[in-house]
């Protein structure tokens, strides 16, 4: 019985070509295997967003008058609804974190060298993707501080010449954040934005499975030296205890570290004091507040955005640029990653101070 | 084999107790529900901040039952599978799928 049920899927599905490759597939071992395990352990993280969002979309209501008091309501009424509400903020801050972690390693160990240049290009593109996951989520709460950081946040487009205006008004539902911009920001949030991070997943997913797991230059040099470990079952055995104890992890700061929520927001209310984007979003927010009003006859505001445009640029196309071979590739590109984190890091520090 | 036989037990009778505490004392957000609602007006409800700590004693002890419960799983199925992983490098170390590179085979050439 067992093995005709097996047989009738094999003859539909032709499954065992995957088994055969997964078991095929292998994982370089040296001594920066442990950065690999970022890579995988985001997909938990997005699982676990997926989960708890579905949850909460369950009760969630998108419009003004509701929001607010359907979150108020997943948090007081609903059964184990404040520590969903929790797991689905905390694993996002986690996806996020662990989506810069994992771009971070592949620029020092120079992973992006050819012919991976695509593969970190669709990862740059998650990042951004998850950072809108996390903008556009912020909203959905819609009391006081989530209503005025997305008022700040959508007026930063008006200053870029030309399509500045129509990207706010866009991303608004018109002049001014309104109930029109929350019933945008779900549907970015629920709909537009899961069906860009499948796209843009299933590529990166893709190339690697076609050019295979890369190893750091160092490694490489001595490749006859590195051990292989088949993927199934060494790798995803030892994948699965970094993925127990992640979960362990944010469900016990989802206990602990629970978001509140505040009031509802008022259209009309004056913004409140302490108005902050979520950390990830920190060291932009405090880049644009260090610009004077203007640079050589150019509003502030406009240079830190442009020049914030510029580095996200050079960061997608970094492949591109550090195009020398791979024996010539040096310390500039680790330099400039070094410089990047402290200043990120001194950044959200001092707006957080 | 017996090791292992028996860290699954214990995976399987700490997911069967998780349940009992948990049911015994309500969800933590019913508690909190019945805690936050009938205290307080709506009115005043509509402009207070909402924190979502256990607010009383029942509460707090579920949720910690929970979360001991939910560790010593974590570190029982940790325990499953670092025997596994244990077993899986053996084997490989052996060269179990690859015969030809097998230390065995090649000392029953020589």
């Amino acid at each position: 019985m067992k093995n005709k049920a097996a047989s009738w899927f094999e003859q539909r599905l032709g499954l065992r070509a995957v088994f055969a490759f997964l078991t095929k597939k292998e994982v370089p071992q040296h001594k920066h295997t442990i950065w690999y395990y970022t890579g995988s352990s985001i997909l938990l993280f997005l699982g676990i967003q997926i989960v708890t969002g579905m949850m909460l979309a369950l009760y969630y209501k998108p419009t003004l008058e509701g929001a607010n008091a359907s979150v108020g309501r997943i948090m007081t009424q609903v059964p184990l609804g404040w520590i969903v509400r929790s797991v689905h903020s905390l694993s996002a801050s986690c996806m996020i974190a662990l989506v810069m972690v994992h771009l971070i390693s592949i620029m020092l160990t120079k992973s992006y060298r050819k012919p991976r240049e695509l593969t970190w290009m669709s990862g740059v593109l998650l990042l951004v993707i998850s950072m809108g996951f996390g903008f556009t989520g912020y909203l959905l709460p819609w009391d006081a501080l989530s209503l005025s950081a997305t008022k700040v946040g959508t007026d930063i487009p008006r200053v870029i010449p030309v399509v500045g205006a129509w990207v706010s008004n866009f991303l608004r539902g018109g002049e001014d954040v309104t109930g029109d911009t929350l019933t945008r920001f779900f549907l970015f949030h629920i709909c537009v934005l899961p069906l860009l991070v499948i796209l843009a997943l299933a590529v990166h997913l893709y190339l690697i499975q076609k050019q295979g797991i890369s190893v750091p230059l160092e490694a490489e040099r001595d490749k006859d030296k590195v051990r292989m470990l088949p993927f199934w079952p060494n790798f995803v055995l030892r994948e699965s205890i970094v993925w127990l104890v992640l979960l362990g992890l944010v469900v016990t700061g989802a206990v602990f570290l629970a978001p509140s929520l505040g009031p509802a927001a008022d259209l009309m209310a004056p913004a409140p004091q302490g108005i902050r984007p979520e950390w990830y979003f920190l060291f932009l927010f405090q880049t644009l507040k260090l610009f004077p009003a203007n640079v050589v006859g150019i509003p502030g505001e406009a240079l830190a955005v442009f020049l914030i445009l510029f580095v996200l640029g050079l960061f997608f196309f970094l492949p591109l640029i550090d195009n020398r071979p791979a024996e010539r590739k040096g310390k500039v590109i680790t330099g400039l990653a070094y410089v990047f984190l402290a200043y990120a890091a001194a950044l959200t520090v001092w707006s957080l101070l | 084999m017996i090791r292992k036989r028996i860290a699954l037990a214990m995976v399987l009778v700490l997911m069967t107790l998780a349940a009992a505490p948990l049911l015994a004392s309500g969800s933590p957000g019913q508690a909190t529900a019945t805690a936050v609602f009938p205290q307080t007006p709506p009115d005043k409800a509509k402009v207070e901040t909402i924190h979502p700590a256990p607010k009383n004693i029942k509460e707090r002890s579920a949720v910690y039952v929970f979360l001991v419960w939910l560790w010593l799983t974590i570190g029982s199925l940790i325990y499953v599978f670092a025997l596994k992983i244990r077993e899986a490098d053996r084997i490989l170390s052996l060269h179990y799928y690859q015969p030809d590179k097998s230390p065995r085979r090649r000392r029953l050439r020589l």
